[in-house]
Formats: structure tokens, sequence, C-alpha cells
């Protein structure tokens, strides 16, 4: 198979990933299933479809995946944002719903919203969503890169190509792996944590902390402005 | 420093962070931090900032149509990511195999590479190569290109091809042309270069007289003894018109047209006058003039070689003016003159003239040693074959050219001898040959 092809069909495996997570995410919430009630009451009441209720899901799931189909035929070179962003509209309410604000009080909507998934099932939702988005994104620049190497005459370049995709994996790698690890600690570390935090002088530290900022800042400036002057003087 | 990129991700952790805030959502927060450590880490790691690249050494003399190999070694000490590097090829050069660009992928440690590649020398000249280039770019585009140059001065001198004139020793032949036996001094000290038999006349030393030949040919009514002639040394005097205007770029292209064949033409016509211990001067005539004094030996065709290389075209300046101002040298010396010019893409009449007039100059100036010694030779560059690049168009130039039959006929009447060379097709000395005849 050729690179390119290999490329394309990654991407696309990773941006269908990507919105299917989203997607499950949003049917795994009470708003989901309203929604679906709400269609049938609609249904009932207009005598439209009457009988055919249970295939709201899959015309759902099909109307969906049309739409990003459309995106990504019709999308041009922002396909892959529209995608990521509609990704992101179906996720938001599974996110929305470990909010520490009841929000469809808020707004006034009579239905809670809840959400089927636990906190960590969500939030690894939600970091695969970002780590897509930014592979896809750093993916499609190190495809316009190798372009540009074999439009300027290079013509090995497949293995700089893989070696570039590597390099971007791992750091990105790196990048989610610290993020988690990162989660993990706080919320091992919460209570004591919590505990410290109850002791500490926050009205000291701030003005202990705008202080030392105000001073280096003024440091940096008069530094600054200095060291020209002294350089002309030594001409 | 930082690019677009880099402050999108950063954009990314800010949205998140601020969304996450403002809807009170930890989840969004946790997730925000993924770009934020992608855009630290990334930065974290620098682009290749230490680029030495050195220039193997090689020929600094070649000819035209020659291929000079270039090698270029590249070492990357810091750093992660991609390097490309680019020799500057000077202008006339074209690439056979390999390529001058080449791009370098930078790991982890110290990462040695090599840039190789052949080029082919199309036009005579001195040439530098001299800037390498390179670019630096950061493996996830958070950093600005760095661009560097590396100044490897090396000088490429590229002289017009030789075309192998050489001396026919086969002494049953005769010829119009000055160029394998004429331009004769008839004065001065013999050397040992044989240059031909002929009949005796009175005055001839009896020790040049060949007595095998003589005996030989004593069946002959008209008997008479035969002589050895041998070739004179040094004073006779070659001057070489190269047409240096703006007619002589067209037809062709800027690598293969009129005035580069008339360089080569001139540059081997000297060395083959200044082998045989004749004074060569040249002209090259237009409104940058430039002129060379003739003179003898190796340093003359040192000197010769060397201008022709920095030669270019200008203005047109009348054949006629040139030779007034060589006049002072020409009298008296009964030099041998050779015009290369072509005759081809004159759009006046006036420009034809202006070359008519010059030989008609240079004639006063030469006179005829013999019957079939002619004073001066014009060397017509065929330029419409430059183009002609199938049978049709061949057939075409033919029809150009036969355009010229009047202008030559009028040259050949004011004592010109008129060679029509087509580079394309064949040799200078093929055509110089044909007219050779058997004795």
């Amino acid at each position: 198979m050729r690179t390119e092809t290999k490329n394309v069909a990654l991407q696309i495996l990773i941006t269908v990933s990507m919105f299917s997570l989203a997607f499950y995410t949003l049917t795994q919430t009470s708003l989901y299933d309203n929604l679906m009630l709400q269609l049938q009451t609609l249904c009932t009441r207009t005598n439209f479809l009457i009988g055919y209720e249970s295939l709201f899901p899959i015309l759902l799931t099909i109307l969906l995946y049309g739409v990003i189909v459309l995106m990504g035929i019709f999308g041009g070179k922002s396909k892959l944002n529209l995608v990521y962003n509609l990704s992101l509209l179906l996720y938001f309410p599974a996110a929305l719903a470990f909010s520490s604000v009841d929000w469809s009080a808020v707004i006034g909507i009579p239905i809670p919203l809840e959400s089927y998934m636990t906190f960590s099932q969500v939030l690894l939702v939600g970091i695969a969503l970002i780590t897509c988005r930014l592979f896809l994104n750093n993916l499609s620049q190190i495809n316009e890169k190798k372009a540009e190497f074999l439009r300027r005459g290079e013509n090995e370049v497949d293995d700089i190509h893989g070696k570039m995709i590597v390099c971007t994996s791992t750091v990105l790698g790196l990048a989610v792996a610290t993020s988690i690890t990162a989660m993990m600690v706080l919320a091992i570390g919460e209570p004591t944590a919590s505990a410290f935090l109850a002791t500490v002088p926050y009205a000291q530290i701030l003005f202990g902390l705008g202080s030392t900022f105000t001073l280096v800042a003024i440091l940096y400036y008069y530094l600054k402005q200095k060291l020209p002057m002294k350089t002309e003087q030594t001409k | 420093m930082y690019t677009k990129r880099f402050l999108e991700t950063l954009t990314g952790f800010v949205a998140f962070f601020v969304v996450g805030l403002v809807f009170s959502t930890p989840i969004l927060v946790y997730v925000g931090l993924v770009p934020l450590l992608f855009a630290i880490l990334g930065i974290v790691a620098n682009q290749p900032e230490k680029v030495i690249l050195e220039r193997r050494e090689q020929k600094s003399e070649m000819h035209i149509g020659d291929i000079i190999e270039v090698a270029i070694d590249i070492t990357i000490k810091d750093g992660i990511g991609t390097v490309l590097v680019g020799d500057e090829l000077p202008p006339h050069f074209e690439l056979v195999e390999g390529s001058n660009f080449k791009v370098v992928w930078k790991g982890f440690g110290e990462e040695q590479a090599t840039i190789k590649y052949k080029a082919r020398c199309t036009k005579r000249g001195i040439y530098t190569l001299e800037n390498i280039n390179w670019e630096s770019n950061h493996i996830l585009n958070f950093k600005k290109t760095i661009r560097g140059k590396a100044t490897q001065k090396q000088t490429l001198i590229v002289r017009p091809k030789t075309l192998d004139i050489r001396r026919i020793r086969n002494l049953k032949t005769i010829t119009k042309l000055p160029i394998p036996l004429g331009a004769m001094n008839r004065t001065g000290i013999s050397t040992t270069d044989f240059q031909e038999i002929r009949k005796y006349t009175y005055g001839d030393a009896f020790r040049s007289i060949n007595w095998k030949t003589t005996a030989r040919m004593s069946t002959n009514p008209s008997w008479e003894p035969y002589v050895n002639e041998y070739e004179k040394e040094g004073k006779r005097m070659v001057w070489l018109f190269i047409d240096g205007s703006e007619a002589m770029s067209q037809p062709g292209t800027t690598i293969s047209n009129p005035f580069e064949y008339a360089l080569v033409a001139a540059n081997d016509l000297s060395r083959y006058y200044l082998e045989r211990g004749c004074l060569v001067g040249v002209y090259l005539f237009n409104k940058k003039s430039r002129l060379l004094h003739p003179d003898l030996g190796r340093s003359q065709q040192y000197k010769i070689a060397r201008e022709i290389l920095t030669m270019t075209m200008d203005q047109e300046q009348p054949l006629r003016r040139a030779v007034e101002k060589c006049r002072s040298y020409m009298l008296g010396s009964n030099p041998l003159c050779i015009i290369i010019t072509t005759l081809a893409e004159r759009s006046s009449s006036h420009e034809l003239s202006n070359i008519i007039e010059g030989v008609k100059e240079i004639a006063k100036y030469s006179k005829k040693q013999t019957k079939n010694s002619p004073p001066m030779l014009l060397i017509n560059v065929l330029g419409y074959y430059f183009v002609a690049n199938s049978p049709e168009k061949r057939m075409t130039a033919d029809i150009l050219h036969a355009e010229e039959n009047t202008t030559k006929r009028k040259l050949r009447r004011k004592g010109a001898i008129v060679v029509d060379w087509d580079p394309t097709k064949e040799k200078l000395i093929q055509v110089l040959l044909k007219e050779v005849r058997a004795r």
C-alpha cells in the first residue's frame, strides 16, 4: 500500500473513531434519552412515522455520520476542524453532567443532566478527543512538509516522514501520559492536599507573589534599558 | 520566535481551561492539560542550530560539457528535527545526476550525511560555487525556521571546448583555405617544420633542392628542380575578428548561440596558429570592444583563453571601425584575417553592409600571396540549426540560411572566403577540410 493511501486511511480511521467516541458519550447521557422521547412525542402528535420509533436512534446515527461524510467531502481544508468541533459539541453534555453547577436548572430545562458513564470514563474520552485532534493536526502538517520536500527535489522522504510521525507521536504520548499521571496523583492526593490547602494563608501568598512579580518586572525593565547603553559606552 | 501553531495549541489549553472554569467542569480543565503539556514538551525540544557544511575539493578547470562532481559533508550536532540543505548552483549549470537539495533527519546524537550530485557546465566562464544554504525546522513546527548559509568559495573555470584542429601532414594536398597551409610569411628564418615541395625559383639555395623528387619528375618535358620549403619563424600574423554584437545571440538559446560557438572557434584557431609560431591578435568588435595585441607563444594563448571566458555581447560596432583600430598592427605585416560572425538574423541591410565594408577595409591591408591564397576568411556560424530539432525545422533553417547567399556572394567578390559552419552537425575542422583538394 502506498504511503499516501496509508496516511489517508489513518486520518479517516482516527476521525471516525473520534466522532464515534463523542457520539457514544452523548448516547450515555439523559439528554439523549430525553431527545428520543421528545421525538417520539412529536411523532405521536403529528401522526408521522408512528410504529417506527425504535428506528430513531439508527436514523440519528445515520444522520450524524452522513453529516461528517458531507463535511469530509465538502469541508475543504477545515474539514478536520469541523468534525472535531462537532465531536466536542456531542461530548459537551457528558462533561457538563459532572459540573458542580446544575446547568439544566440554571437554564430552566426541567430535565436533569446526567451521564451513565463514570467521571474517569468521560475524562478519558475527553483526553482521547484532544489527543486525536492534536495528532491529526500534526499529521496534516507533516504531510504538508513531505509534499514540500518532494516539490523541492528530495525524493527519499518516506523514511523522514515516518520518523517525523514517530517523533510527534512520542511527544504527544508523553504529554498524555504526564496529564493522566498528574490527574491520578491529584485524585489520590486530593484529601491530603485539601487539608493542607485549608491551612494556606492565601492573602499573604497572593500579596507576596504580586510584590515579587512586580519587583522582577521592574528589575528586568531596568536591566533591559541599561544594557545597550553600557555597550555603546564601551564602543 | 514561536509560530502560530504553538499559539494555537496554547489557545486550545486556554479554551478548555476557561470553559471548564466558567461551567465549573473539572473534566474540561483536566482535558486542557494535554495541549498545555504538548506545547511545553514541544518547545523543550530545540531544532538543530549547529549545522556544519564542508564542500569537498574538486577540479577547478574544465571544458564546456564536462561533468563536475560535487560532494558536501553535513554534520549536525544538536537539536531534533529536519534540516534542509541546498547548494546554490551557478547559472548555466545543468543537474545531471543526484540532487543539490537534501533533507536530513536529525534524531538523538550527532548526525552526518553527504550531498552528492553531478552537474554539467553548459557555458564558458568563470563561476563560483559559494553558498550552501540550510534550513532547520522544529519537529512540531512550534518555533520559526532557522536559516543559515555556509560560504565555501570554490572557483570553477569553464573553458570552451577544443575542436582539435590538426595540421594536415599529407603532402599531396592543396587547399583554398588558409587554415592548414596558408598564411605563410615569405621572409624570416626557416624553421625545421616542413611546409611543402615547390618548384625551384631563382634565389633558392642549392641545399634546399629535393634531389629525389627532382629525379622522379625528370621525365616531365618542362623539367625543373624541386625544393623543400620550410616554415618561417615568427612574423606571420593572424587577426581574429570576433563579432560581439547582440545579433550574435540569435538564433539560439543563452547556452547555445552563434556567439558561444564563435568564441569556441576563436579559441581553437588562436591555439592552432600560436602553436605554429604565428603572432595572433584578437579583436571583439562591439560597443565594449576588446583588443588583444598580437603576440606569440603560450602566454598569449593563456591571455586569449582568459579573455574569451569573460567576453560578452553588446551593441554593434561596425567591423570597419574595428579594422581601423587595428590598422597600426596590420600595416606591412600582410596578416591573415579571420572574421567570425553570423549572417543570420541581420535585420537590416545596414548591419550586413557593415560587415561588407569591414571586409573591404581588411582587403586594403592583406595582399593575396598566391592565386589560391586568400587574404581573409569569414566563418559564418549557421544559427538557425540551433533551434531546428526536427527534419521539418531543419528544412526551414536551410531556407532561411539560403537567404544569406546574396551577402555571401558580395563578400566573396570582395576577396573573402566564406565558410558556413553548422556546429550542431559538424566540427569546425570538418568544415575547413571540405576545401582541401587532392593535388
